[in-house]
């Protein structure tokens, strides 16, 4: 793995009652904007219990009911990409490197294959560097 | 391969939402390369208070935000579970292997560095030193 230069976690909630198919957008985070991703990692219950505002992260059974899509400019880089697949706990702690994306954050999207009867957060721990500085 | 480290043991008093970490003479000059948290079952106690060191269960609870001294966030809310000594796991060929995260030399200023605990659960009376060792690259 090459050496962490940033990261930054990102949180998403995926409501009550959201249902097969539904997709959850990633918010626009300043810091992400001009960023070169190379890597992504994410967490259950088990590992990280809660968002920074109390709610409950996903279980090791709703990690599976849930793909990642990430966008550069227009293009897909990501599709359909399970999100367990991303598991730190899964993988000894080796996360998946990528070729330095730069993404669209606002036009990627977690979607869930199965209904998410309870809501629950979502935490995508990106590594990142930028260009430039 | 290590060249120098210190551990040091940030005092944690519930309830508390942020707890910036103690000024440390080698973290203000070195480049930081690792960052590993100890639990109870590593190390029983802060030599200097004595204060029991957090076990695993209370670990979830807790993320960690690493600022330079321009108040940029290096690591920002990453979860101190990713930082366990302890983290080793079964690879599909049936040999353990432990998680090591290695950092960009990253120059970190503990003074605008924090941990954030998550309220939802209070954790045992008499738990409260979060251990954690730096690795330097000089």
């Amino acid at each position: 793995m090459r050496p962490i230069q940033r990261s930054q976690t990102i949180f998403l909630t995926i409501p009550a009652g959201a249902g097969q198919g539904a997709k959850v957008y990633l918010p626009d985070i300043p810091e992400l904007r001009d960023a070169l991703v190379e890597g992504i990692e994410t967490y259950t219950d088990g590992e990280l219990a809660a968002d920074l505002t109390g709610t409950g992260l996903v279980t090791i059974a709703g990690m599976q009911g849930l793909v990642l899509n990430l966008v550069q400019e227009s293009d897909r880089r990501a599709q359909d990409f399970p999100l367990q697949s991303l598991l730190a706990v899964n993988y000894g702690g080796i996360y998946k490197e990528f070729t330095s994306w730069k993404l669209n954050w606002q036009k990627c999207y977690l979607q869930l294959v199965t209904n998410a009867p309870a809501g629950f957060a979502v935490a995508l721990n990106v590594f990142y560097r930028y260009a430039s500085r | 391969m290590r060249n120098r480290s210190e551990t040091f043991f940030v005092p944690i008093t519930v309830p508390f939402t942020e707890i910036y970490l103690p000024k440390q003479a080698g973290l203000v000059l070195r480049p930081v390369q690792q960052i590993l948290v100890y639990q109870r079952n590593n190390i029983a106690r802060d030599p200097y208070f004595l204060s029991a060191c957090l076990d695993a269960t209370v670990l979830p609870f807790l993320t960690i935000t690493l600022r330079d001294n321009q108040d940029r966030e290096l690591m920002q809310d990453l979860p101190v579970w990713c930082l366990g000594a302890n983290n080793q796991f079964a690879k599909p060929t049936g040999s353990i292997m432990h998680a090591r995260r290695v950092l960009a030399d990253m120059r970190i200023a503990p003074q605008k560095s924090s941990v954030r605990y998550n309220n939802a659960i209070v954790p045992p009376v008499g738990q409260n030193a979060l251990c954690l060792e730096f690795v330097y690259a000089q």
